[in-house]
């Protein structure tokens, strides 16, 4: 128990009975209501300062009772005593009623904490208004009422627009672009194709003719004459399998296509059994057993042609000739390996390697209308795959492809 | 009447009130002058009983108020009581106190007023302006001609681990509203009547002869003498006369708008030690203490006496100081033996051994601060066992 001496002299305790004491002397509301009231203006101006609307809106009419500047601005509302505030759905539309029934009715109940929601409203200028509204409950004094806060998100969603019209408009260029290129390059296969098959027809004639002419003239003929004769006959030979390059190349991008296991170690054996009978060089070949792929069996026979037929032809000069067929995993896929050591080529022309046409040997040294490799380069990426090669002049070639994309 | 004012300051601090038969049925107003939504309404179960409880609150609730009530209030209100109307406040979101009662409900109501605005619990706001923050509303509706608390900066609480009753004096504690109305003292019983209106005499004696009374003061204390000594005889003989009843309200009050301002004495610090000690009924003892006091307090307060000897309509003309004194003192005990406050400290269980601790008591209480006399323990012993 506190004792009257222990700290205030009776003289002070006196004072304090007769009403003397500091509390007694400050005994009244205003300070502490004019504190109250200021500290509530400060919240008020603190309000007033944010951008977002802020808003307290009745729970049955949904009519705003107070705003903050924010909402003033950004509802444009009209603040004058004889008109009563609109009610939430009036600012920011109609469509948002239901929802924000729902959510007060507790009908939506995965959102019974709050509410957020957009809405679209037209300003008084005809411009669009994107907000982000989000609403809670609070009470005060013994009445529930809602409190929305409206972000506007204007500048984002007409950020957004822009960018997702621009990315319309870059993709509707993109399929004009490859549209017009598809018709380019259909007119110009179906032009390759057209040449190269009207060009047999006369090929054809003056072959069948120049070989009439040697059957039946040939003792006729002077030993010069029948030279003429017979470059007429290579030439036009020449000229046919260059024909049948250029229609093969063409058939390699278009027509039908066709996923299939394919035992391609099988296949280039028996591509190696044709070319030992119709070449008389001696030349050994390693192929690994059970090598499996995945392609269409006419174009992938067709590359293996190319390119075992190629590793041959630069091999056959070469003593002890070796062709090598073999695959490796690499990455996430399987890399097919060719490798011959033959004469090779220089690899800062490899480049070309691949382009139609292009050839890194003279017609002399080696024969070939130079549209093998630019067809394997188009069956293997019309297999999603990828080709490319490395080589010493002299030491041999190594040609390396996939067929599906890694 | 000694008229020289003392180069003492003074203040006089008092509710607004309503006085008059009727005056309860304001409340309704007068809650929503200060603007209650949801008022705790305390009482205690003599009251309720009377049916003056629920008549408030069904005024306050046609009125549109909602209310709480707590009638958990015993007399000598215990610092758990507040503390469980308190609870009862927070709980219900109350904002507004009205009390309909005697002084136990009326102190514990400032009990919980102070510490729901200023938190901590009600015995650490003992002593003299102990109260930082003033409390919610609170409307007074006194049912005793007695007490004044609902007029008073005074709120008196028992400590019942201690056995002791603290004081908290502040104005903080003036109620904002007392609805006075004579009507509601119809209902006390006799013993009540006396016990209060002998409290009330007590306070009116005691404040004349404060070391701090002043003109004011007197003049309200002189007319609480005059009313109480005037009428106390007759209520008790006429307890349905009306008029009676309002004269002893009147006087009740304007002996509570006197002591609150000058302050009370010995014969309060006394009874508050018999209070908390052992729990006696706060008017008898002043009833059993009042005569001895005055006897004891006579020599430095004799202008005062004379005052109340006046008032007391008795015949002073020519004489001594001591017939003065004698015939004072004989009148203050010829006047409770009167209306049936006979027994003595003895007769109430007070025993002599009690004396040394409860002198102790009331050796620390605020009120001796004010009495005429410097009071020693000694002395207290002494007026202790002349009472018995």
């Amino acid at each position: 128990m506190k004792k009257r001496s222990d700290s205030l002299t009776n003289q002070e305790l006196r004072a304090g009975v007769l009403g003397f004491g500091q509390k007694s002397m400050r005994k009244n509301y205003y300070p502490e209501l004019r504190l109250r009231n200021e500290e509530l203006e400060q919240y008020r101006a603190l309000l007033d300062q944010a951008r977002d609307a802020i808003c307290l809106v009745d729970i049955e009419s949904l009519r705003l009772i107070d705003v903050n500047d924010g909402a003033i601005r950004l509802f444009q509302l009209e603040i004058n005593k004889d008109n009563p505030l609109p009610t939430l759905p009036q600012v920011v539309g109609k469509k948002s009623e239901t929802t924000i029934r729902d959510w007060m009715s507790g009908k939506d109940e995965t959102k019974q904490g709050s509410l957020e929601l957009e809405v679209e409203r037209t300003d008084s200028t005809g411009k669009q208004v994107f907000l982000l509204l989000s609403l809670s409950r609070a009470t005060f004094g013994d009445k529930e009422h809602v409190v929305c806060v409206g972000h506007d998100i204007s500048a984002r969603r007409h950020a957004e627009r822009a960018l997702q019209k621009s990315h319309a408009e870059l993709e509707q260029r993109v399929l004009e672009r490859t549209s017009e290129l598809v018709a380019v390059n259909k007119e110009l296969e179906t032009f390759a194709y057209t040449v190269s098959h009207d060009l047999r027809a006369p090929l054809r004639v003056i072959n069948g003719f120049s070989e009439i002419l040697m059957m039946e003239c040939g003792k006729k003929l002077s030993k010069d004459e029948m030279v003429y004769l017979q470059h007429i006959q290579k030439s036009s030979h020449e000229m046919n399998g260059l024909i049948d390059g250029i229609m093969t190349l063409s058939h390699s991008t278009k027509g039908e296509f066709s996923q299939e296991s394919i035992d391609i170690s099988l296949m280039a054996n028996a591509i190696i059994e044709t070319l030992k009978t119709t070449n008389t060089e001696k030349i050994n070949y390693k192929i690994r057993p059970e090598m499996q792929a995945k392609g269409d069996k006419r174009l992938i026979k067709n590359l293996l042609e190319n390119l075992l037929g190629n590793a041959w032809k630069y091999s056959k000069t070469k003593e002890n000739a070796l062709i090598e067929f073999f695959s490796e995993k690499q990455n996430n896929g399987i890399v097919f390996i060719i490798k011959d050591n033959g004469v090779g080529f220089d690899m800062s022309k490899a480049d070309r390697l691949f382009q139609p046409f292009k050839r890194l040997h003279t017609s002399s040294e080696f024969e070939g209308a130079g549209i093998g490799l630019a067809t394997v380069q188009r069956i293997v990426q019309r297999h999603g795959g990828r080709i490319w090669a490395e080589a010493e002049v002299g030491l041999g070639a190594t040609f390396y492809f996939t067929l599906t994309a890694s | 009447m000694n008229n020289t004012l003392s180069s003492e300051l003074r203040k006089f601090v008092a509710p607004e009130f309503v006085f008059g038969v009727g005056a309860r049925k304001q409340v309704g107003q007068y809650a929503k002058n200060l603007g209650a939504r949801r008022i705790l309404v305390v009482s205690d179960v003599g009251v309720k009983k009377a049916g003056w409880t629920d008549e408030i609150v069904d005024i306050l609730r046609e009125s549109g108020f909602e209310c709480i009530e707590f009638i958990g209030v015993t007399p000598n209100p215990k610092a758990d009581e507040v503390m469980n109307g308190v609870e009862l406040y927070l709980e219900a979101d109350c904002d507004t106190i009205v009390v309909v009662g005697g002084g136990s409900p009326i102190d514990c109501s400032k009990g919980i007023s102070i510490v729901v605005a200023n938190g901590k619990d009600i015995l650490s706001y003992e002593g003299i302006d102990t109260v930082p923050y003033p409390g919610p509303p609170l409307i007074c509706i006194p049912t005793t001609a007695g007490t004044a608390a609902d007029v008073s900066q005074f709120a008196i609480i028992t400590d019942s681990i201690q056995r002791n009753k603290i004081a908290i004096i502040t104005k903080s504690i003036v109620p904002d509203v007392s609805l006075i109305d004579p009507q509601t003292t119809l209902t006390m019983d006799p013993f009540l009547t006396a016990c209060t209106g002998l409290d009330a005499l007590t306070h009116a004696v005691e404040a004349l002869v404060s070391n701090a009374h002043s003109p004011i003061t007197d003049l309200h204390a002189i007319k609480a003498v005059e009313l109480i000594a005037g009428n106390i005889e007759n209520v008790i003989k006429t307890p349905n006369d009306l008029e009676v009843r309002q004269n002893m309200t009147l006087g009740c009050l304007e002996a509570g708008l006197a002591f609150s301002n000058a302050s009370l004495g010995a014969v309060h610090a006394m009874a508050h030690s018999l209070g908390g000690y052992m729990d006696l009924p706060h008017g008898e003892c002043n009833a059993i203490l009042l005569g001895h006091v005055m006897d004891f307090n006579y020599n430095d307060a004799q202008h005062q006496f004379v005052h109340i000897a006046k008032a007391m309509n008795l015949n002073i003309v020519g004489g001594t100081n001591k017939q003065l004194r004698k015939s004072i003192t004989d009148e203050v005990a010829r006047i409770r033996k009167s209306v049936g406050v006979v027994h003595n400290l003895g007769g109430l269980g007070v025993h002599r051994t009690d004396v040394r601790e409860l002198a102790g008591k009331a050796l620390q209480d605020p009120c001796l601060l004010t009495n005429p006399r410097p009071a020693i323990k000694r002395d207290l012993e002494v007026l202790y066992e002349e009472a018995l």
